[in-house]
Parts: structure tokens; sequence; C-alpha cells
């Protein structure tokens, strides 16, 4: 059944991701920039030959819905375009930089997690105490500070003044960068048997992910601790209370199962916005991700790179939105037996 | 005790790589590594590459950065030019040696000149002028033009004519056929290896991370000092000058003029100036066809005149810049910064009463996203708009991406504008050739259409004496200047923040850094 569902779901994804491949492409042939002055540079425009050359193996010279098409066709095939401004297929671009996102944003969601949950958890049940109100607070300040505000303030005071944490960047400059395998610096190193890059590479993460997973850490500490304050509350909880359970397996079987499932909607929307939200991030510890690539692409009108970045996030939200559907499945019986 | 195995744990990861050795020689440069298409030197056509090209490739002549008018020998010991122009003969340097150990000869040359000019990619237009290349003997080298043309040798000085290894080329897919643009297929080993002769070798590029070379042990004027030279991208400038501080990295280029003088503060750190042969120009259409006061010349001089240049250059640019009088930089042959504007509000107005708008006009500056020597173009256009509100010209600002702009200027749509002009070699030429000629290049898209202009810049292009030609390129500049749709706003510096045990930094318009001759105490 569960599959049934699954292939559903990814069937409805394919004309959302047709409509939003069409409208990206519309708004570029609206904006009617000349995509040669990309491509060639300044001064080679002036030779015919070299333009002609160009123009041929851009595609330039066939009609738009043409080049549509044979977009759509590509992009079948698993091929997303060539970039203008890299001249490297966008496939491989978007290689090159996912995962120095993916790995910052997994790194942040496991801290937001880790941390959030528990203190939610303890600021809940501790509703109104002291404790509870600190927790508030550390969820306040994380969700009001501008990233790339406290990202420079961190780096001056723990990379400038008191040199106990790593500069910008995703590894010290004097250390080699090891044999790229995933993208993944940590994993990288360390199936190079690189233990001085691999601690660099964790080293590095510690304050992006600080700052980056600091605003989700926020919202998981209002979720769970708001959830929890509910849940408590409940019939059930009293009735488990009254049966003689002990107040952790109160706490931990009944209330927080049920606060999961919020939480997983939250976690999972954050992730995927952490994919593509990380830009601010990203410029101030000069971090080389997706968010850089597709701002610099922006700025530039390189439109396959735009184009493709765009679907790839898209793709993101929706294998994001399915895995949070078939979870609250798993955790909640009567959406499963809803669906099934 | 859980709690503190986990705080200790964190402790250590904090504390272990706070601080990494520095090693001995090694030059680390943080720098901007975003424009990196290929490091093929017949592909690519860019920036960065240049100073990877100079680093690890040599051409037959050289032009050095003590005296820019002055071709010095490189690969080649000496040359002759046919007196009809046409023909040029260069003898190479027996002693010369590739990186693999083999010698330089004369195929090496026909072999590279040739894949450039087949590959038909963005630096073939080096070749533009070369009709043949032949091998006369393993040392001796004819090269036939297709015209005249007195600027060969200093093309020949530019990183896309390097001379190439031609058989470790042929051996990773490398042809110099005809139809090399479809069949050769050494693009990819080209950007991560190098098959040069120069005094480094390139070992590897990682997009937009980071670019490797080591010394060439065996490079044949001696080795250099550096055993290794890596440019790591560092996009941010507080990063970079972060970095720089905490010795991290030894070099940070191009740097934000803002930050000058907090590294003339540091002690540990030096600053380095070198002066470009960019130019920022403001442009101002002579044709009558955007239906504007501009095509009176009176109003263009009275726009020049009214430009507050020192305002210009001290306030948005720290000093850091010069000014010529025209589109020849200064450094450049016939170039005399005697003869520019200088803002004089008096004659301004009395220019535009003459033209008969003494009551000023309406018009549009329209510029780019970028930022032409460091300063927003935004805040460029807002200054030049209120100098020119000083003597009654109100001008609305249109800031578009790039690309969209430079579509619009070269579709001739923009009477007027600012925008940045660097050179790919130092004859006057790259300079003279797109300025000039109604209809062609830079000229055509502003819509310039002067037969004095066009003149002296053929004159001067085809003169192969050079006092004569000097005098006639400095006629070419007052011609430019009298006719006022080109003023140059400056000519920008490039900084450049270096450890203080870094030695001998030179600085070279073209190539920029030059590895041979830096050194560490």
């Amino acid at each position: 059944m569960l599959s049934r569902y699954i292939i559903r779901r990814l069937l409805l994804a394919v004309p959302m991701l047709l409509g939003i491949s069409l409208a990206l492409f519309l708004i570029y042939n609206l904006v009617q920039v000349d995509p040669l002055v990309m491509i060639v540079g300044e001064r080679a425009m002036d030779n015919p030959e070299i333009v002609a050359t160009a123009t041929r193996q851009w595609g330039l010279d066939r009609p738009v819905w043409e080049q549509y098409l044979s977009y759509v066709g590509n992009l079948v095939r698993g091929d997303f375009g060539t970039s203008f401004l890299t001249r490297r297929p966008v496939l491989d671009d978007l290689l090159l930089f996912l995962p120095a996102t993916m790995e910052l944003a997994v790194s942040s969601l496991l801290f937001a997690a880790v941390v959030g949950i528990p203190l939610g958890v303890i600021a809940g049940l501790r509703y109104r105490s002291t404790l509870d109100k600190g927790v508030w607070f550390i969820s306040l300040l994380n969700a009001s500070l501008p990233p790339f505000w406290t990202g420079l303030i961190f780096l001056t005071v723990f990379y400038y003044f008191l040199g106990i944490a790593p500069g910008p960047g995703r590894l010290a400059p004097r250390i080699p960068t090891p044999e790229r395998v995933t993208g993944l610096l940590t994993v990288d190193s360390l199936l190079a048997g690189n233990a001085e890059a691999f601690l660099s590479a964790l080293h590095h993460l510690i304050l992006p992910t600080l700052i980056l997973g600091g605003f989700t850490l926020a919202l998981v500490i209002r979720v769970t601790r708001a959830a929890i304050i509910e849940e408590m509350r409940k019939e059930y909880i009293r009735t488990a209370r009254s049966k003689g359970m002990s107040e952790r397996r109160v706490t931990v079987r009944h209330a927080l199962r049920n606060v999961l499932i919020p939480l997983v909607t939250i976690l999972g929307l954050a992730f995927a916005g952490l994919l593509s939200g990380a830009v601010m991030t990203e410029t101030v510890f000069d971090w080389p991700g997706l968010g850089q690539y597709l701002v610099r692409a922006a700025v530039n009108l390189d439109y396959p790179a735009i184009q493709g970045g765009t679907l790839v996030i898209a793709i993101f939200y929706i294998l994001v939105n399915l895995t949070v559907d078939i979870l609250y499945g798993l955790l909640d019986p009567r959406v499963r037996d809803r669906d099934g | 005790m859980k709690k503190f195995a986990i705080m200790l744990l964190i402790g250590f990861i904090f504390v272990s790589l706070g601080t990494v050795a520095a090693q001995d020689n090694a030059l680390i440069v943080a720098t901007i590594l975003d424009d990196v298409i290929t490091l093929d030197p017949g592909r690519a056509f860019e920036t960065t590459n240049l100073t990877i090209h100079h680093a690890t490739y040599e051409t037959l002549l050289e032009i050095h950065p003590d005296d820019l008018t002055t071709i010095v020998p490189g690969l080649a010991e000496s040359y002759t030019i046919s007196d009809d122009g046409l023909t040029y003969t260069f003898t190479l340097n027996p002693a010369a040696v590739f990186a693999s150990g083999n010698p330089v000869t004369a195929e090496d040359v026909v072999f590279s000149w040739m894949r450039l000019k087949n590959i038909k990619g963005n630096p073939s237009f080096y070749a533009d002028q070369i009709a043949s290349v032949e091998a006369t003997d393993a040392h001796t080298v004819t090269v036939t033009l297709t015209e005249a043309f007195p600027a060969f040798a200093t093309v020949v000085t530019a990183p896309a004519m390097s001379i190439l290894d031609s058989a470790v080329v042929r051996e990773h897919g490398g042809t110099d056929a005809a139809d090399a643009d479809a069949t050769d297929t050494a693009n990819d080993w080209l950007s991560q290896n190098s098959a040069g002769s120069g005094p480094f070798i390139l070992t590897g590029w990682s997009p937009e991370t980071e670019i490797t070379m080591v010394r060439n042990d065996n490079y044949w004027r001696g080795p250099a000092a550096l055993s290794s030279v890596t440019l790591r991208s560092v996009n941010d400038a507080t990063s970079a000058l972060q970095l720089l501080e905490r010795g991290d990295v030894d070099i940070y280029e191009n740097v934000d003029k803002d930050l000058a003088q907090q590294i003339q503060a540091n002690a540990d750190l030096k600053l380095e100036v070198g002066q470009t042969l960019n130019i920022t120009y403001l442009a101002i259409s002579p044709s009558d066809t955007f239906g504007l006061p501009l095509s009176d010349v009176r109003v263009r001089q009275a726009i020049a005149y009214s430009v507050d240049f020192d305002g210009i250059i001290n306030g948005l640019l720290s000093g850091f810049a010069d000014r010529p009088a025209s589109i020849l930089p200064i450094g450049v042959q016939g170039s005399d910064p005697s003869a520019r504007y200088e803002r004089n509000l008096d004659q301004a107005r009395a220019l535009l009463a003459d033209a008969g708008h003494a009551d000023g006009f309406n018009m549009t500056i329209y510029v780019g996203s970028g930022a032409p020597g460091g300063i927003p173009s935004e805040t460029l256009a807002a200054k030049i708009q209120a100098d020119l509100a000083e003597v009654g010209i109100t001008v609305d600002i249109n800031q578009r991406p790039t690309s969209d702009f430079l579509t619009a200027f070269r579709a001739s749509e923009l009477p007027f504008l600012f925008s940045t002009w660097t050179p790919d070699y130092l004859d006057a030429t790259m300079w003279s050739d797109y300025f000039s000629y109604a209809g062609r290049s830079v000229a055509g898209r502003i819509l310039l259409d002067s037969a004095a202009i066009a003149d002296l810049a053929s004159q001067a292009a085809a003169e192969t004496d050079q006092a004569t030609r000097t005098q006639l390129y400095s006629q070419y500049q007052a011609a430019q200047v009298a006719e006022a749709v080109f003023v140059p706003l400056f000519q920008p510096q490039q900084l450049y923040a270096l450890r203080s045990n870094v030695e001998n930094f030179t600085f070279h318009p073209v190539y920029f850094l030059d590895f041979y001759t830096l050194g560490k105490s």
C-alpha cells in the first residue's frame, strides 16, 4: 500500500516540475538578454567566426520552443544544460556546491534536534520556572539575531581574537584538499585516511553550524515546549499518571510520542529551508555552497544554472514533504489508516 | 562524568587544530577563483588564468613590469621583421626546455599557435593576423601575417600565445589540425596539469576552491625560491583579511581600498600597490538618434568639465588611482595625462550656454551591477549625478544586471553610461582598435563616427617607426580629448596585502603576480 502511495506522489511531482521549468524558461525569454554576451565575452564579440561557432554550439540559432523541448528532453536524461558562467554542466556544478551545503545543513539539523528537543521538553515540563525562562531566552535570541551579524561576531571573537575556532572556509588554507569522492569533506578526508583534514573539516563546521542551526534550534525548542505543555494537560496523561506510571515513562512514552508529529513537520521543512536558505551563513563563512552558487548565477543571469538550481531545490522540497508524510503515517495510525 | 567527557571532547576538537604550522616556502594566496572556466591556454579567456599561465608557461617575447614599452627576449633570444612588416622570424633560445625535459623547438611554436587559432575559442583572435607559422629548422620559426601589424611583437607576449609542449599535449588529445575546434580533447587534462616551460607546474584545480602549483626544479633559467603556490578561494574581504592577519594565508589579492589603512597600521603586514592599465570611462554618445543635446560637442565637453575627478579618486578610491587624458592609459605609447580635463564649472556653464542649454537638461545614465575599481556602480553613478546637477544637468540613474546592461550597450541603445576596459596586451592598438572606428566595437556601440579619430588610429597602428608612432598616438589622444566621447574617470590601482616576510613583490598589468620573483624570509 505504502509503495503505491509513494509512486502516486512521485508521479504528481512530474507536472509540478514541468510547470516550474516552463515558468522559468518563459521568464528568461521575456528578459531579452543576449546570452552571447555571457558566453563569448566583450572582445571576441567582434569576431564573427567565434560568434557563429558559439551560437551554433549553444543552440541559440533555434526557435525558443525548440530550445525548451530539447531542454526538457535533456532533463529527462539527467542533463541540466551547461552554465554560461562556469561552462560546466549544471549538474556537475550542483554536485560541486551541493555537498558543502548538505554537510552544513545536516550538521545544523542534528545540532538543532539533539539540543533543541531535550531543552524544549525540559522547558515544557517546568513551565514558567526560571529554567523555562532561560530556555525561552536562548530561543528568542537565536530566532531574532541575524546570522550575518552573529556570524561576523563569532568569527571575530573566536577566530580572530581568541584563535580557538578556525577561520572562514571549509578547511584550513594550508591543508591540501583531500581527493574528491563525495564532496563532503568530512567523509572524503576519512576515505583518504587523512586525520588532519578530517579534524580541520569538522572544526570548520562548528561555528557555521551554531549560527545556521541556531534559528532551527529556536524553532525546535518553541514547538517542543508548546506541544509538551499542551499534551501534559490532556486527559490521557492524567489517566496514565493515575495508573501509577512513572513520570519519566509518562513523558517519554506518551507525551513525547505525540509531540513528534508536529516536530517531524518542522524538522522536514527546516531541512529543506537549510538547503536553500543558507545564503547569509554561506557568505559570512565563505562557504562554497548552493546559496553562493545561486546568488552568483542570479546576479549574472546565468539562466541554465538558475533553472537547474531551482529545480533541484524543488525536488528536495517534494522529497522532504513526501518523507514527512510517510513518517506521519508511521507515527500516527490515524493518518495511516485513512490513507490506506 | 559522561557530561565531563563530552565537554572534554568538544574542547579537544576546538583546540587541536587552532594552529597549523606554516610550511616553509609554500605560498598561500587568498583570492577569488570564480572566474576560472578552463586552464587550457588555447581556451581560457578570463583573469585568474593569466597569472597561472604566466607561472607555468612562457612566451617567445616578454614585457617586464619595470618598463612596459620595451619588448625583451623570452623563449626566443632574438627576432627580425621583414621590410614589408609581413614576416617575423624568431630564433629560439637553445637552452630552453619544458618541465617535462623536452627541448623547446620550433615545432612546439607551430603547434601552439595553430592550435590556438584552430580551436576557434575566445582567445583565438590573438592569432587572427597569423596566415602561417613554419618551422624553418629546430630553432627558427617563420611567421607570415595576413597584413602588416606592428603590434604583433607585443601580442606575442600575451599569455594566450604561450608555447606548449606539443609531445605532451598530443599525448592527451591535443591537436593543431584545422578542425581542432571539434577534435581537440586536451581541455580537461590542461585544466589540471600544465605542459609548459615556466618556473612552476600546475598540479590541480578544484573549481571554486583552489589551484595548486609546485616548483619546476628543472626550470632553465634557474629554479624559483618558492616550493609551491596555492591559490585559495576566499570570496569575502573581511574573511581574507582575517586569514592574512592570523597568518593562515601569505598574500591577500585585490584588497578592498577601505581596508588599506588597517593593513598599513599592522606591523605584520605590508601593502603593495600595482598600477593597472584598466580604465573606467564615461561614454557620451555624439549621435543625434537619441534626441539629446549630447550630439553637440560643447555639451559633451561641458560634462567633462563638470565631473569632480579628484573627488572620485580621493573620496571613493582613497587616492588609489591615476587618470589619463584619453582612453590610452598612462604607461601606454602616446599617453600624456597633462592634457586631461580638470573640473571647471564656469567653463562648463559657459559651454552649455553657448550650446543653448544654459538651464541644463534631463537625461539618464545607464550602469551595470559591478563595482569598477571597487566602487559600487550605484555609488559612482550617484556621484556623477550630483556633479552634473551643479551645472543644471539632471541625471536619472538606470542600473541593470551587467549582462543586461552590456546587451543594451552592444545594441547601441545607451547614450550615456560608464564602463571599464581591461587590456590583454600592452600595445596602444589594444585601445585604439576598439575606441576609434565607426560601427566597430566600443566606438560602434556609442555611435562615434569621427574621420579624424579613425584616420589617426589607422595611421598609428600601421606605423613601424616608434618615434613617429608615439607622435601619431599623441595626436590621436588630442583628437579623442577634443571629441569628449570617452572621458576617463580613473585608472585604478590594485592593492595587495602581504605578510611582512613575503619579499620581492612585482606587479604586471596583464598577468598581475609573478611568483618566480617572490620569496619568503
